[in-house]
């Protein structure tokens, strides 16, 4: 079905109008934007990324032409309405075979040309072999020219990040509030998960973790919370499609000369890390900065696997400035770029421990999204 | 029934041995080895991702978080787990199953390759069951190139057959699930009133829910104000008086999921509202009436073609239910043509729901036990709508 731009969000005609001159220039018939129905934080998602609807069901796909045609192909019935709320795109399919559905599109839209696949690194072997054969010699992997665009969230997210931030700042309150001797860590976990989804967070990659030597943070368990437990919290709200990420420990009870002697090297690192974000500079400087930090305490082996190494990474569901802060990244800081930095850190004096902000990138720094403030928290009761 | 997934599978996540204990998984790595000999396959891969991973489960116990992983089974000898996971998490993953040899790796040709190293094993011939379905070409490839020469035959209607009917501590965990799902549904009844937002509401219900130590949790909902629109993830609009909400849940308690859905009448109903219940409240008792054992999960659905045909497709969209446990959504799945006998041990979660302009909407959805007696709930009623009195402005 041909749209009319002007009745085309104007966010979606800008990524049309791309679209087309990247087919242009790739001699591409087509664009398909796939999505199965596991979603991912690090990963933009093509299909929500292009329609505006976060897919649910088995395959969700959207055929972009050269001439600027859209069709959607969802998988469940039930979800239509749900889908033609969310989307711009007119012409929505429900099909329960994919590749029929793509090939039926295909014919039916009169595409001679390759089709470029958006989301082939998380397309089924299944799905993508069945293009193959329905479409003999005519399918290729073209992640690289929607990521290319997916750069930036654009500054009409910066609301609904500011908000997601507000509601990471809430979880992380919650821990502050709710936490008691005795309590299961998978108790407190529903607490921070009931104070940022009662202010309408969408999602959250979040983990909590109560232990005297953490190894890292991983979904939490029964073990009750014991004085002296460091809690390590890894929160991470979407809304809108964005995510805001916020990492930071508490301590049951006194804080330690030791560890507030560890945490002071975790601070250093944030806070040099922190004046590498700028505009121009190496993606990778921010890593090396926070490991030469590190390095400088004596701690250069537990700056690699098995204990670290990404420092931080991209955000993703709607933009992904980089996959990972590693020192390898040659990526080049932009205005406009939204990433998490965090120096989370393995101490065998202490064990894992956690200190992390996304930043939302300006001409002159960085502008930190959430307000908690950077320090190591205690908790008394 | 399919809801939206999460970026995390963050929930309690542990391995109560009390409840699912290593020789359960060893009768069941028995059957499927067995399988394995009579189809002439020396190494089974099962894969599973945060979003899908019934199967892998069944084997390990263990559940990916937020990506995947691979369960090696060789015919003699023991399995390896290949997790795709930054390596500093082993020791957590090792946490989640009973299978010693747990390998994080990036890619997982690379564990593989170095699981078959540690075995000498060069397989002649390869079972999969969800590994072309869900994993991705990328990896795929990799894992073609590891398995180069070897034949391979897809196994999935093994792993299916062996997971149909459930063992008492399956059971038991399903009911858990079941029992926390009523409690959190409760919470929410609670905390219905006019002017308070979608997701408020649901929030409560997770709260209960992951208190009481769920896995995960989900929670979907239609409202009659918006005809249009089917189940669908709770968003930051109020409530108000008059309406008709149609409230699905699912959780899983260590991997075993279990589902319950109600309707939910905000103040007095309407005729309609009425008329609309009442139809989905016959329709569930014939379904329940037809599910014995021994009969067939296509006859279950006989009365299909006496449903006005909005509603009846609708219906049949939405499912009408289907066996629960491992996978929200699992074989055998009730009214349709792939036929199952249905038999005692199957947990199943029969459902009753339709919305749209034409057909009004309803939604009753109770979790059952097959047994020779007949189906057994895991909950109380919800047939009937819940009634919401005293309605009130927050």
């Amino acid at each position: 079905m041909q749209v009319n731009s002007a009745e085309i969000p104007r966010p979606y005609q800008a990524k049309l109008k791309s679209l087309q001159e990247a087919m242009k220039k790739e001699g591409l018939g087509a664009l398909l934007f796939y999505s199965t129905g596991q979603l991912s934080m690090l990963e933009v998602n093509p299909v929500l990324w292009i329609s505006g609807a976060l897919p649910m069901g088995k395959d969700t796909g959207v055929l972009i032409t050269a001439a600027g045609d859209a069709a959607m192909v969802i998988s469940l019935s039930w979800d239509l309405g749900r889908v033609r709320r969310q989307s711009w795109i007119e012409e929505i399919r429900v099909a329960d075979r994919f590749v029929d559905a793509v090939q039926e599109l295909s014919r039916q839209k009169g595409i001679k040309e390759k089709i470029g696949i958006a989301g082939w690194g998380w397309m089924p072997a299944a799905i993508y072999r069945g293009l193959e054969r329905a479409l003999p010699g005519r399918v290729e992997a073209a992640d690289a020219i929607f990521q290319s665009l997916a750069r930036h969230p654009g500054r009409e997210a910066l609301a609904a990040l500011e908000r997601a931030a507000t509601i990471a700042d809430a979880g992380f309150a919650a821990i502050l509030e709710r936490a008691k001797i005795g309590m299961p860590e998978h108790e407190l976990a529903a607490e921070v998960e009931y104070a940022m989804r009662v202010q309408g967070a969408e999602d959250n990659f979040g983990m909590v973790t109560a232990s005297d030597h953490s190894h890292c943070t991983h979904p939490p368990g029964n073990r009750k919370i014991q004085p002296g437990d460091t809690i390590i919290a890894e929160i991470t709200p979407a809304l809108g499609g964005h995510f805001v990420q916020l990492c930071r420990t508490a301590v049951m009870g006194a804080v330690s000369p030791l560890l507030r002697e560890k945490f002071d090297i975790m601070e250093e690192a944030m806070e040099k890390s922190l004046e590498q974000v700028r505009v121009g500079k190496k993606v990778g400087e921010i890593a090396r900065v926070m490991n030469r930090v590190f390095t400088a305490y004596g701690y250069e082996k537990y700056c690699r696997p098995p204990y670290m190494r990404v420092r931080g990474h991209g955000l993703g569901f709607l933009s992904m400035p980089f996959p990972e802060i590693v020192d390898e990244n040659e990526a080049v800081i932009e205005e406009g770029m939204c990433f998490v930095v965090h120096p989370n850190q393995y101490l065998p004096e202490t064990g894992y421990l956690m200190l992390g902000d996304t930043v939302w990138v300006e001409a002159n720094g960085p502008r930190r999204l959430t307000q908690t403030p950077m320090k190591l928290f205690a908790i008394e009761n | 029934m399919d809801t939206l997934h999460t970026v995390l599978n963050r929930g309690c996540s542990i391995w109560e041995r009390d409840s699912l204990s290593e020789r359960e998984f060893r009768v069941r790595l028995d059957n499927i080895k067995a399988g394995m000999k009579e189809r002439g396959v020396d190494l089974l891969l099962v894969y599973g991702d945060s979003w899908r991973y019934g199967h892998l489960a069944f084997v390990s116990h263990f559940i990916p978080k937020n990506r995947g992983a691979l369960a090696a089974i060789p015919l003699a000898g023991e399995p390896a787990l290949v997790v795709q996971e930054p390596s500093r998490n082993n020791p957590f993953s090792k946490t989640l199953t009973w299978i010693d040899e747990v390998r994080s790796v990036g890619q997982f040709a690379q564990g593989l390759g170095d699981a078959l190293k540690a075995r000498q094993l060069k397989p002649g011939r390869v079972g999969l069951v969800s590994v072309e379905q869900q994993l991705n070409i990328r990896e795929w490839n990799g894992l073609m190139k590891t398995l180069e020469g070897a034949e391979l035959s897809d196994l999935s209607d093994l792993l299916i057959s062996l997971r149909l009917v459930k063992s008492a501590a399956e059971q038991a965990l399903v009911k858990k699930s079941a029992s926390i799902l009523e409690r959190a549904l409760e919470f929410l009844r609670r905390e219905l009133r006019a002017g308070r937002k979608e997701h408020e509401i649901a929030a409560v219900a997770e709260r209960e829910a992951r208190r009481q130590g769920v896995e995960d949790f989900r929670c979907m909902l239609a409202r009659s104000a918006e005809p249009d629109i089917g189940l669908r993830p709770p968003g930051p609009a109020a409530v108000d008086k008059g309406e008709r909400l149609l409230v699905a849940m699912a959780a899983s308690y260590q991997r075993y999921w279990a589902e319950i859905g109600r309707t939910f009448f905000l103040g007095k109903p309407s005729p309609e509202s009425s008329k609309s219940h009442d139809l989905a409240k016959g329709l569930f008792r014939r379904l329940v009436e037809g599910a014995k054992v021994g009969s067939s999960s296509a006859v279950a659905a006989t009365f299909l073609s006496e449903v006005p045909v909005a509603a009846r497709n609708s219906l049949v969209a939405y499912g009408l239910g289907n066996g629960i446990g491992l996978d929200m959504s699992e074989a055998p799945f009730l009214g349709r043509e792939d036929s199952v006998k249905l038999q005692p041990g199957m947990t199943l979660t029969l459902r009753v729901c339709f919305s749209g302009k034409e057909c009004g909407s309803a939604l009753i959805s109770r979790p059952f036990l097959m047994s020779e007696k007949g189906l057994q709930p895991l909950v109380g009623p919800v047939e009937d709508p819940l009634l919401i009195e005293g309605w009130r402005n927050t």
